[in-house]
């Protein structure tokens, strides 16, 4: 293994993301993670390392990380708590520490408070010299649960971190984004002009929600009737002799309708050949 | 008897209370390593959900105590391991005198933690990697 001194990189060099994968958030996580394990490294004494070991170790400290969080969110939960609190996280400390040992580690019922483990945090506090990250991140940089087209962008973060949605939490995914802001505002002032110009407007307004074949879009209660009847006037009208088509109703209707207009059409033109 | 006793469990409970107190009020002086928004990232993906930041900060301190443990371990190791090669050899890598994180040693010391680690006899790193025999015999 004489390659391996060839293989060793300066550890400030290793931060690069796996070649032909798309970055995505976890892998840009990750990045961070190994860089952060890169200083630890360095500051135990390590002058270099290589670059699998090292991606290892980082996979090693996020599972670390992770099996805290699911143990102190398991002891939360079963305490009929969502939110996780000091002696939750102590308990998933000691349990992880478990395994190398710590004072006080024998006592079968004793207090989380004065846990041993928590003791050897506080000297290694004290001992080890603070090393802060290479490069300070923007805060709420990471959304939560973030999805390819569920990703909180814009003024709509700040309505979840202190806003109207702040009784939302945070593990939850963010609401989708469906419609954009053009939108909003247009069906806002669509609005504002038939809640103050009902009657003049409402020939208009029969005229586009009857080319409109969405029934997606809902309209206040008093607006609704008029075009369920049109529907059905349009039933009655274009299917006249196909009843069992006209009664299953829904959108494929017009289609088969129109199919069936279209037979004819055909028909006809076959019959003027 | 009973009652100086429990005077002295309480007075010691006390104690442990204060000393707790003081650890956590300290972490909000002490920047880990490991950044406050990465180690939300992660307990949030965990569903660990809390806003209290002394909290994040005792989880990242106590994954830079793992890894800085682990880490200590394999430096070890590795000081271990150069000062046990030969002397004739040794004359040869003094120019490598670097210390360097490999396979071998964070091997060994993650197996105190439990963890087994295995690495492959060969692994092509590189696309190039044992196209040329040549360099590699050097």
């Amino acid at each position: 293994m004489s390659s391996k001194s060839n293989r060793s990189r300066p550890l400030a060099a290793k931060a690069i993301p796996p070649p032909s994968t798309p970055l995505s958030e976890s892998d840009y996580a990750f990045t961070i993670t190994r860089t952060a394990v890169a200083q630890i490294c360095s500051s135990i004494g390590f002058t270099a390392a290589e670059g699998p070991v090292l991606g290892i170790l980082t996979d090693i400290a996020v599972r670390y990380l992770r099996t805290i969080a699911k143990s102190a969110a398991d002891s939360a939960n079963s305490a009929s708590r969502t939110q996780a609190n000091l002696v939750d996280t102590i308990a998933a400390v000691d349990e992880l520490s478990s395994v190398s040992g710590f004072p006080g580690a024998w006592r079968a019922t004793g207090c989380f408070l004065n846990s041993g483990a928590v003791k050897k945090l506080d000297t290694f506090t004290e001992d080890s010299k603070e090393i802060p990250f290479a490069k300070p991140l923007p805060r709420k940089i990471f959304s939560v649960g973030s999805r390819k087209g569920m990703r909180n962008v814009g003024s709509s973060k700040i309505e979840y971190i202190g806003g109207e949605k702040k009784h939302i939490p945070t593990w939850l995914p963010v609401m989708p984004v469906i419609e954009n802001h053009e939108k909003e505002t247009v069906e806002k002032r669509r609005r504002e002009l038939w809640g103050y110009c009902a009657k003049t407007e409402e020939p208009e307004r029969e005229k586009k929600e009857e080319k409109k074949t969405d029934s997606g879009e809902k309209e206040s209660k008093g607006l609704e009737l008029p075009l369920k009847r049109g529907k059905v006037r349009f039933k009655i009208g274009g299917g006249g002799g196909v009843l069992g088509v006209c009664r299953s109703g829904g959108i494929g209707k017009r289609v088969l309708c129109e199919n069936w207009n279209f037979d004819d059409e055909n028909s006809s033109k076959q019959e003027q050949l | 008897m009973n009652q100086s006793q429990g005077q002295q469990t309480s007075e010691g409970r006390h104690e442990d209370d204060a000393v707790l107190a003081d650890f956590l009020a300290s972490l909000m002086d002490y920047t880990p390593t490991i950044p406050d928004e990465l180690v939300e990232h992660y307990l949030g993906k965990s569903g660990f959900q809390c806003p209290d930041v002394r909290l994040i900060r005792l989880v990242a301190v106590a994954t830079q105590k793992f890894i800085a443990d682990v880490a200590t371990d394999a430096l070890q190791h590795c000081k271990a391991r150069q000062s046990t090669i030969v002397k004739d050899k040794r004359d040869k890598q003094q120019k490598d005198k670097r210390l360097t994180l490999t396979m071998d040693d964070l091997s060994k010391s993650l197996r105190e933690y439990g963890v087994n680690v295995k690495h492959q006899d060969y692994f092509a790193d590189s696309p190039s990697a044992g196209l040329d025999p040549a360099s590699r015999e050097e």
